[in-house]
């Protein structure tokens, strides 16, 4: 009797697996770094307008690159699609990548692609201040206009940010203030920036929701879902604040040792075509072929802060750890005095 | 006709001989085996994130071990583990006791639905009620806006609250079967002879119960300190050392200082082990010794029955209200800002084609997971070879571990020959397999501590050999621990996140992950509506292992399921 059990159990399972066995022809994978929603329609405009399957798997930049330094040399996908210039940099270094000059990308500006042809930067995103349009109301505020105004004291426990630790949007965000007020001044915006700070979320896009289902009166968050959410209803109000945005791009890259090279290079293909920067502009984002308006911006681009991502993606480390000793964890009294003396040996 | 019967004769010498050899060796055969497997499974990705928090850029170094002395965020993180685990623990043995003991001793009418409320977390991913609590209890929640409450849900308060939602299910099954094993004999004559039923409880009950209930406790405080989603969503600010893990490696892709982390999570884990077999040591409570005996239904004494409905009743409303949330939210547009009804959440092809990826998964982890759960208990517990202990540490290691740390050791372990198996569906299973034995292996345990080897014995001397024994005796009494170890394993696999969430391959998105993704993403609408569905196929496979058993003749209520 209970071997009939048994034997049901194990026939399902066995017809379960039979079942995934069938596979597509031509298709890729691809570790893919936008919001869900733009990963999955990308891939789908791929496949319509290439014919090839793009199995996709939604990650976030850490993941991505945290996937791509413990799976190395062994990639399980064939390309990423969308992730920080820092991964793109380092991986170039530890040659991660297949070099490929494409073609499609020739008529585009240097900025959006490495001399060598082994990364490529699909779009730009940018962070922004957005408020809940219902709850300011509700308290009589209005959304501020500049960086310096969510320091008053009114915001106390009602912003939200994302987590450098996990967002590449709040790296982002921190070294663009960084580069705005200047390394001490940027901190010290910080650090006060703090006393308002309900808390720091894991991703770059949380604090778009949070504020948008009116947990919080105002965010900092990335501009990835911002449109989506407004045209979804939710009671979102967004601002580009007088000093400006800090932006970054969405890079792209062939993972060495894939079976399906010709294919990536014809996705790589697609991707530098105008079809494509159109796609991108719809989603907000701002397309590495000009003269296409972004959905989210119009035909002019914001005022942007002046960035040197070089700087950023070199001392990453230490924006980090200063962060963390900030914001996150107090040095024991050792640390300090260790940390002192480092500093009077150094200078 | 000679030559058919000599060939008949060696047939049966080579049968015979093999049966000998099998007899004498099959315990030690299958030690060997399982300890293979638990060998490359699990000591194999452990040992390399072991070694990765030892081995840096320049060889060995303890550098990163300075690190964790050098932040008074790490201690913080430390202490705010144990402190959860501690007062998640505290609180389910409570409520687990109560919920467990109304439905093995309360009055009829009230059993079957308790049992139902206290399994029903079972069918959700622990960081679920994250979500629903959101929903609920948030600046902008359901409850909150009712009531014009001003209660923090980003606090202690809502981290404990979703960790004893979510884990109630595992503390109330280890107790129930406890009690269930409990003779009803004992308390009948006690209550006969005039005891009251709190006596009976507080000196027979209770203290027959004690090794499981500690069992229960510890089983419960290794799960939640290793669990990351709730606290990573509602502790705001506080630190907690699994979701610090799991955001060391995500984010940071720091390895090292994760694998630190995880070797610091898992010192109280041994430490609690080491205890619970010193306290357990020399503790077997057999009260069923041959047939247990058929009792009448006594009525419990309301001074009882009012302070466990007591507790019982807000819990039972917090899950049901968690579980309507969720059903509410998966058909509305935008959860407390547009409650217009949808249906598009439910239609996502994306999340479809997960929860049958998890399905496939689910099912052959609970198979796999379920047999070699059983054997190992039964290794365990009446094998004669040294390093039992060993075995029994490494079978529940896999839950002490948190599963990001897994995840990440299958990731360095799996990746290189001689094991290449990153990118493939079995990585997931094994991974899954070998997380979950802990389950199988201690209702495995639990069975065979309640059933004295005097049975096994008494077979023996009636000529019976080892392979009749293992086949007519311990096979129908382990078949429960199996059967709870598959369905444990089923649904914890559907459920389960922290280290697939590293495994999985494009094009091979898991329902939990996918549940993880949105709901992280704020889609509630997505995440609640694949919540659902995967809510249903449990429920269902459930029901249809109910029907099974039930036309096999196996009684799997009465098994202790």
């Amino acid at each position: 009797m209970k071997g009939r059990l048994l034997t049901l159990v194990a026939l399902a399972v066995l017809v379960v697996f039979a079942a995934g066995m069938a596979q597509a022809a031509d298709s890729i994978s691809a570790y893919m770094g936008f919001s869900r929603e733009v990963n999955e329609a990308l891939a789908k405009r791929i496949q319509e307008k290439t014919g090839i399957e793009v199995k996709n798997i939604t990650l976030s930049w850490g993941e991505i690159w945290a996937r791509l330094k413990s799976e190395a040399p062994r990639f399980n996908a064939d390309m990423v699609m969308s992730f920080g210039g820092a991964g793109a940099i380092e991986g170039t270094e530890k040659g991660y990548y297949e070099d490929y000059q494409s073609p499609a990308w020739n008529d585009i500006a240097d900025a959006f692609k490495s001399p060598k042809g082994t990364y490529y930067a699909l779009g730009t995103f940018s962070f922004l201040l957005v408020g809940n349009k219902t709850k300011l109301a509700e308290k009589g505020y209005t959304l501020p206009t500049s960086w310096k105004e969510l320091l008053d004291p009114k915001w106390k426990g009602q912003i939200v940010a994302p987590s450098p630790r996990t967002s590449g949007t709040a790296f982002m965000i921190n070294y663009s203030f960084l580069s705005l007020y200047g390394e001490k001044d940027g901190w010290k915006y910080l650090e006060d920036l703090d006393k308002n700070m309900a808390f720091y979320t894991r991703s770059g896009n949380a604090p778009t929701d949070l504020v948008g289902r009116g947990e919080y009166l105002l965010g900092i968050t990335s501009d990835e879902n911002v449109l989506k959410r407004i045209k979804d209803g939710y009671p979102l109000e967004w601002k580009v604040p007088a000093e400006g945005i800090g932006y970054e791009g969405n890079y792209c890259v062939v993972l060495k040792g894939t079976q399906n090279l010709a294919l990536c290079k014809k996705v790589v293909d697609y991707l530098g075509s105008k079809d494509c920067s159109e796609f991108i502009a719809s989603m907000g984002y701002i397309p590495p072929r000009p003269g296409i308006a972004s959905g989210l911006y119009g035909e002019k681009p914001p005022t942007y802060i002046k960035l040197d991502h070089g700087w950023a993606y070199k001392n990453q480390k230490s924006i980090m750890l200063n962060w963390k000793s900030k914001f996150m964890m107090k040095e024991t009294e050792d640390a300090k005095k260790s940390g002192d003396e480092k500093e009077k040996s150094g200078g | 006709m000679a030559e058919l019967v000599m060939g008949s004769i060696v047939r049966k010498n080579w049968w015979y001989r093999l049966r000998a050899f099998i007899n004498a060796n099959l315990i030690n055969l299958f030690a060997g085996g399982l300890f293979a497997l638990l060998a490359v499974f699990l000591l194999y990705p452990i040992a390399s994130v072991l070694v990765f928090s030892l081995w840096g850029d320049q060889g060995f170094t303890l550098d990163f071990y300075a690190e964790f002395f050098k932040y008074e965020f790490y201690y913080w993180s430390f202490l705010n583990t144990l402190i959860l685990g501690l007062a998640t623990m505290i609180i389910l043995l409570v409520v687990g006791f109560c919920f467990a003991y109304l439905t093995t001793r309360g009055p009829l009418w009230i059993r079957k639905p308790l049992k139902m409320i206290a399994l029903l977390p079972l069918a959700a991913p622990p960081y679920i009620f994250s979500i629903s609590l959101i929903t609920l209890f948030g600046k902008n929640g359901m409850i909150n806006n009712l009531l014009h409450l001003n209660f923090n849900i980003y606090s202690w308060t809502g981290v404990i609250a979703a960790q004893v939602l979510a884990f109630l299910p595992l503390s109330y099954m280890m107790i129930e079967n406890v009690l269930n094993a409990v003779n009803p004999s004992l308390e009948e004559s006690a209550s006969d002879m005039g005891a009251s039923e709190f006596r009976i409880m507080r000196s027979i009950t209770i203290p027959l119960a004690a090794p499981g209930l500690l069992k229960a406790a510890l089983l419960v405080f290794v799960m939640t300190i290793a669990e990351f989603g709730n606290p990573a969503i509602l502790g705001g600010r506080t630190p907690f050392l699994a979701p610090d893990t799991y955001l060391m490696i995500t984010g940071e892709a720091d390895f090292n200082m994760a694998s630190v982390l995880s070797v610091v999570l898992i010192a109280p884990c041994i430490l609690i082990f080491i205890l619970h077999n010193f306290v357990l040591a020399g503790k077997g409570y057999t009260t069923i010794v041959g047939k247990p005996t058929a009792t009448e239904l006594r009525p419990i004494d309301p001074a009882i029955k009012l302070p466990f409905l007591i507790v019982c009743i807000p819990v039972t409303i917090l899950v049901l209200l968690s579980f309507g949330v969720i059903v509410f939210g998966s058909f509305v547009k935008i959860v407390g800002v547009d409650n217009t009804f949808v249906i598009d959440h439910m239609l996502n092809t994306q999340s479809n084609l997960a929860i049958w990826n998890s399905f496939k998964v689910s099912l052959g982890a609970g198979l796999f997971g379920a047999v070699v759960g059983t054997l190992l208990a039964y290794v365990i517990m009446r094998g004669k070879f040294p390093g039992r202990h060993l075995m029994e540490m490494l079978a529940l290691s896999g839950f002490a571990l948190p599963g990001t740390v897994i995840g990440v050791g299958y990731i360095i372990a799996f990746n290189r020959p001689p094991f290449l198996l990153t990118g493939t569906i079995w990585i997931i299973i094994l991974n899954c397999v070998f997380r979950f034995l802990a389950v199988g292996v201690e209702a495995g345990i639990s069975k065979l501590h309640q059933i004295s080897v005097e049975i096994e014995e008494a077979s023996a001397d009636l000529g019976a050999d080892f392979l009749t024994v293992f086949f007519k005796v311990i096979l129908p009494i382990m078949f429960s621990a199996f059967v709870a170890g598959f369905i444990y394993t089923f649904m914890t696999t559907m459920m389960s996140l922290s280290s697939v969430i590293f495994l999985v391959a494009p094009g091979f998105d898991l329902a939990s992950v996918y549940i993880f993704l949105t709901a992280q993403l704020g889609e509630l609408g997505v995440a609640s509506a694949t919540t659902v569905k995967v809510i249903a196929i449990v429920a269902v496979s459930m029901a249809l292992l109910k029907v099974i058993a039930k036309k096999t003749g196996l009684d799997v209520q009465k098994q202790g399921v």
